[in-house]
């Protein structure tokens, strides 16, 4: 049952509060910025919605004082909880000169933040691949007690780079933890136009190490696995492709039309299911009755 | 968690929203000179 759940691992009611609470300022922040693009205010929004449980279960498994994060543009979850804040966030949203990421110079969602070891992500998608495996190269040189995190769309588990970084990880056993957040759709692409395979995580023993699918909607058990392929980094065990599966609530971006490539209530059907509703029934079983 | 704490998180979590956006609403644009900035290593 959930009250033993998030104890089972190691997980006190305060975290998980913690957890639920960044959850849902993610949310807040993203819904925020819709209206905020709508009314003509900020000139693009790319969104976090329906994989905020995901992106903070994990980033809640890290240490947040030595690992690094190389977030892709829809981690908003993570970089919340890597320590940017929502003042940052909106800063970046509205491209103003204190938005850490960039001076406001870059589009939103391209995180980078040194002080909170957010490093900074290239446009073309997937390019953080490759920068977290030699991250953790250098790590592995120096004898430095980390692990990197490098998530990205199951698109980007398509693209040159990811075999590239995936690969030498694998040979080198170095410390990354490499995480698709697989929302099923690449754009307007669905899973099945894009990868054969079941599913992602299915690529892993390709580069020789394991791989796990898990529900994106459940922040515990994304939690338990990527807490399990940190420690399996740092004992120098190497690397791991978790697959976080999830579901995309709003387009693509501000400037793309969703309607013209699935239902209507395809959507509705999954926001209802979504993971902020996930951990809030988990609370409702723990804690509305104490 | 009950609808009190419920009530408490989400009026916290909605007054930090509206305080970011207020915030960098009114923040100033970086200056057009800056474009040039870290282009090439600072002297």
């Amino acid at each position: 049952m959930a009250e033993n759940r998030h104890a089972a691992l190691g997980l006190s009611d305060e975290k998980v509060l913690e957890m639920y609470e960044t959850m849902l300022l993610a949310r807040r922040l993203d819904e925020r910025m819709w209206l905020l693009n709508r009314a003509g205010k900020i000139p693009f929004v790319i969104s976090c919605q329906g994989q905020e449980a995901a992106q903070v279960g994990a980033a809640f498994a890290l240490d947040r004082e030595k690992d690094y994060v190389l977030p892709y543009y829809r981690d908003m979850g993570v970089v919340l909880t890597f320590g940017m804040t929502a003042k940052d966030l909106m800063l970046s949203g509205f491209a103003k000169a204190e938005d850490p990421n960039s001076g406001g110079r870059q589009m939103p969602g391209h995180f980078g933040q040194k002080k909170n070891r957010i490093v900074t992500g290239s446009s073309p998608v997937t390019t953080q691949v490759p920068h977290a495996v030699g991250i953790a190269l250098a790590g592995k040189m120096e004898k430095k007690d980390l692990v990197t995190f490098v998530t990205f769309g199951e698109g980007s588990s398509n693209q040159g780079d990811f075999h590239e970084g995936a690969n030498f990880a694998g040979v080198h056993k170095l410390p990354v933890i490499f995480m698709v957040e697989n929302n099923k759709y690449a754009i307007s692409i669905p899973y099945e136009r894009q990868v054969a395979a079941e599913k992602v995580s299915d690529r892993a023993i390709g580069y020789g190490m394991p791989g796990v699918t898990v529900d994106g909607n459940d922040p515990l058990e994304v939690y338990k696995v990527v807490k399990e392929a940190a420690d399996r980094g740092r004992q120098g065990e190497g690397p791991t492709l978790v697959e976080a599966v999830s579901y995309r609530l709003t387009p693509h971006s501000s400037d793309d039309d969703d309607r013209s490539y699935r239902a209507p209530d395809e959507v509705a059907q999954d926001k209802n299911e979504g993971p902020y509703h996930y951990l809030r029934r988990l609370f409702e079983g723990k804690w509305h009755h104490e | 968690m009950n609808d009190e704490s419920e009530k408490e998180i989400n009026d916290r979590i909605m007054k930090l929203v509206n305080e970011a956006t207020d915030y960098a609403e009114n923040a100033p644009y970086a200056e057009p000179e800056h474009a040039l900035k870290y282009v090439y290593a600072e002297e």
